[in-house]
């Protein structure tokens, strides 16, 4: 198992790597920060590489523990990789490079620190001894030093990665950014719990205590299975960073897809109001000048034409139809529904596209336009929905039917309020 | 006409951000032309248009139809930018107007242009609505895109998935 994770998370690691140096369409730039993207995935990738079996037997068999010491380097060099990112994608180039500079000493520091801490502790003294495992709380104070060298530098970047996935998450303005960085701002959780423990676990010896039973490198203290939690947690936090940094990515074109699908579906189901609107008011249209075909472009302008085509009727708006309309929507119970107030202003419109068409006079106090509740935000979506739920009821509803029966029956000044 | 108005755009959009709000289009478009723009929010009903823009020699002056959805004002005042942008002199003299009018209360007399956004039967309409509907298909795309260039930090924080 632990060789199947330790092989297959870095390959999707490197798949990710790869996907964002892909070659970019439609002259679109790589993004300023793809370097120390694709950096810190290929950290990520040898630094777990470094926990396979093979490669912490290799090194193991150089002298005691040295697997440990490689493991932990090549975490630290994983966990800078992250803060690099984050600087890359707050600051520009050079500034980021700038504020990189003693983060990169901090971490050779850290790294020298760690090494002559490792090689200065006799090798029977180390981590695996059977002395240190059984004499946890006599264990050298040099193996502490090189655990709060690991967690300072470690915490450092997982916090920061934290905060910061934290914070973006509630401002990104698409949900499946902000699940993804919500689910790497919880795998840097679980990384930080790790490092939380690691740290309570040396103080706990150094005060002579053993806390956690399993002695230093493990805990058996959640579940009977040795090394549980500090093999889950770290794994699963770099999983969920992963997965957090990486599937938002790959679900992008099916978004984007969706999207045009829906813009498509939509200026379609306004056609019937716009060919009627139109109809009766064909200087709204701009026909002389051929835009793109663009499935957001269509709607857009089909969204304007239909505005700009029931501002230009406002003058055949009936109150009278409109009351009668409200009353019809009551009696069925969707009164103060969105459905309702589409069908009020599409027994309104159709009504004034009748009178328009039949040449009526003009209201002497027109009917006001809906306000569409808060659909109508201001955006393109908002109010498309609006004007696709008006034309649904336009095309489809009976009590509009009757609001053009009405109109086509009474006298010009008869529907006036 | 289209490869001008997208010319026009490039001049505009390096001083706006990715996205960009009306007051924002307003504030560059400004100082693009070096001329306060003053946009004023009317009840045009009754008159003859939906949206005007008047011309002074130290200012613009954008009015819009206040009784229509957020959206279609947005493409009212896009519509009359477009005609400050796109340099249209107006149409309409102020000598043109009916003297009782209710038009002729509503505009200073020393206005050196007017126009009206009615029809687009006129080649500088035509121009101020494609132009129009280009700068608002940009709004639009910068809510459910990305930069392309992303230059500011959150610009690159939500260029990172694509």
């Amino acid at each position: 198992m632990i060789r199947l994770i330790t092989l297959g998370l870095p390959a999707l690691l490197v798949a990710a790597a790869l996907f964002w140096i892909r070659p970019r369409r439609d002259g679109q730039a790589r993004p300023a920060h793809s370097g120390s993207t694709i950096t810190m995935l290929l950290a990520w990738a040898v630094a777990i590489v470094g926990f396979h079996p093979g490669v912490q037997d290799a090194a193991d068999d150089v002298t005691r523990d040295l697997a440990k010491l490689v493991s932990n380097v090549l975490m630290l060099v994983a966990s800078v990789s992250v803060v690099s990112w984050l600087m890359f994608l707050n600051h520009e180039q050079a500034e980021a490079r700038r504020r990189l500079r003693p983060r990169l000493a901090f971490l050779g520091a850290a790294v020298t620190v760690m090494t002559v801490a490792f090689f200065a502790v006799p090798a029977d003294r180390r981590w695996s001894s059977e002395f240190t495992n059984t004499h946890w709380g006599q264990a050298p104070i040099l193996l502490h030093v090189y655990t709060l060298a690991y967690v300072l530098v470690t915490g450092h970047a997982t916090y920061d990665c934290l905060a910061q996935t934290w914070r973006r998450s509630s401002q990104s303005p698409w949900r499946v950014h902000r699940a993804g960085l919500r689910g790497a701002a919880i795998g840097c959780f679980f990384v930080l719990l790790y490092l939380a423990y690691k740290v309570v676990n040396a103080g706990a010896s150094i005060a002579g205590v053993e806390l956690f039973p399993g002695g230093p490198r493990c805990t058996t203290l959640v579940t009977p299975f040795r090394c549980s939690f500090s093999f889950t947690a770290p794994l699963l936090g770099v999983l969920l960073i992963t997965a957090g940094l990486t599937v938002p990515a790959l679900l992008w074109p099916a978004a984007k897809l969706l999207r045009r699908r829906w813009e498509r579906k939509t200026a379609q189901d306004l056609l019937p109001l716009w060919t009627d609107v139109t109809a009766v008011r064909p200087q709204v249209v701009l026909r002389a000048v051929v835009i793109e075909t663009d499935p957001d472009v269509v709607l857009h302008r089909r969204v304007v034409e239909v505005c700009d085509g029931i501002l230009d009727l406002d003058n055949h708006r009936s109150r009278a139809i409109q009351r009668m309309a409200t009353e019809a929507v009551e009696r069925r119970g969707q009164a103060g529904t969105a459905t309702g107030a589409a069908i009020v202003e599409a027994a309104v419109v159709a009504a004034a596209i009748e009178a328009a068409r039949t040449g009526a006079r003009d209201q002497d106090d027109p009917a006001p336009q809906a306000t569409g509740e808060s659909a109508r935000a201001g955006d393109l979506r908002a109010e498309a929905l609006w004007l696709r739920s008006v034309s649904q009821q336009y095309a489809t509803n009976d009590i509009v039917r009757t609001a053009v029966a009405v109109q086509r029956q009474a006298a010009p000044t008869a529907t006036a309020a | 006409m289209h490869a001008a108005c997208e010319d026009r755009l490039g001049d505009l959009l390096p001083l706006l951000p990715h996205r960009f709000s009306e007051e924002e289009l307003v504030q560059a478009v400004s100082t693009l032309i070096g001329r306060p723009i003053y946009v004023e929010a009317r009840d045009m009903k009754g008159n003859f248009a939906c949206g005007l823009r008047e011309r002074y020699s130290d200012r613009e002056v954008i009015s819009f139809e206040i009784n229509t959805s957020p959206l279609h004002r947005s493409q009212i005042v896009c519509h009359e930018l477009a005609h400050i942008l796109c340099g249209h002199k107006g149409s309409i003299r102020y000598s043109d107007i009916p003297s009782d009018d209710e038009l002729a209360d509503m505009i200073d007399w020393s206005v050196l242009g007017i126009s009206a956004r009615t029809s687009y039967e006129e080649q500088d309409e035509q121009e101020a609505e494609l132009m129009a509907s280009l700068i608002v298909q940009r709004m639009y795309r910068a809510t459910v895109m990305p930069a392309k260039r992303p230059t500011a930090a959150d610009e690159r924080w939500n260029a990172m998935f694509t």
